[in-house]
């Protein structure tokens, strides 16, 4: 049977209350430590144009919908393809269209919007096929 | 011998190592993710920031819109926004970018909010509304 030490009592109890007081300081979150996620569809594409006259522009919302966070960051990128899913465009290359993107003001919990003003800056009628990949805190569903 | 309380001598020892294991648990490594992470939204808590401004054909006009957190230092802030342009023709453009004039402080992040009108007058209406996982107070600037 242990018998109890006074003396080590008392260094034991010390230590467990330095270690809390430690743990009660600012804790550093950072790059050990953020999980994000990288959230896509299983779908080919998330959004399409109509067909697209000459420097005609429309808009599109992509959504994403956070599993769990109300107000998760996000970081969202995309793919576009041009007249068909399979043919990508990048910047730079003809055809490729002017998109201007700002994240939509945040209002309702778990659904994070984007809008995408698209203009087709070629001298004829395309249509753009958007897929989109969002990094974020959250897992979740694209709409 | 320190008797304490009804503890048996054998039970307070196996208590004080129950709590070291807990409390090195707590100190390992931390994941911040999906389920604790909370961010906060921030906004000037009125309606529009920018409500009904007249812009003339073909004119420009820049905000500076400001978050400053309450505690966090180099923050990771979010801004949201929504926009309405009354009177558009077509071609007007508003746009947001981080302001290079405020890069450098780690106290507070801003942008530039810029509309450019074409061929008609407009009415611009904005409002925005930041994330970050600190609160802190929004301001605008009218450059």
């Amino acid at each position: 049977m242990n018998r109890l030490d006074v003396n080590d009592l008392t260094t034991r109890v010390a230590d467990l209350r330095r270690q809390l007081d430690e743990l009660k300081t600012a804790q550093r979150i950072g790059g050990a430590s953020l999980v994000l996620q990288l959230n896509s569809s299983a779908l080919a594409y998330d959004l399409a144009t109509s067909s697209l006259a000459a420097g005609a522009q429309t808009f599109l919302t992509p959504q994403f919908n956070s599993d769990t966070q109300e107000f998760p960051y996000v970081d969202m990128t995309f793919r576009v393809f041009m007249d068909s899913t399979t043919n990508e465009v990048r910047p730079g290359m003809t055809g490729y269209p002017v998109v201007r993107v700002y994240q939509f003001i945040v209002g309702t919990p778990n659904a994070n919007s984007w809008v995408l003003r698209i203009t087709n800056p070629t001298g004829t009628a395309h249509t753009y096929y958007f897929k989109f990949y969002v990094q974020s805190t959250d897992s979740g569903s694209i709409i | 011998m320190a008797r304490i309380d009804n503890l048996s001598e054998t039970e307070l020892p196996v208590t004080l190592d129950r709590l070291t294991a807990d409390l090195n648990e707590l100190k390992s490594r931390q994941f911040i993710g999906t389920d604790n992470l909370v961010v906060q939204t921030t906004d000037t808590g009125g309606g529009f920031d920018v409500s009904g401004y007249s812009l003339a054909a073909y004119g420009q006009k820049r905000w500076r819109v400001t978050f400053t957190p309450t505690t966090a230092a180099n923050a990771y802030v979010e801004l949201t926004y929504l926009y309405s342009l009354v009177g558009t023709t077509g071609g007007e453009t508003i746009d947001y970018y981080p302001d290079p004039d405020n890069s450098s402080s780690d106290s507070f992040r801003s942008w530039i909010i810029v509309v450019n009108a074409q061929a008609s007058a407009l009415s611009v209406y904005i409002k925005a509304r930041v994330k970050c996982i600190d609160t802190g107070v929004l301001t605008w600037v009218a450059l």
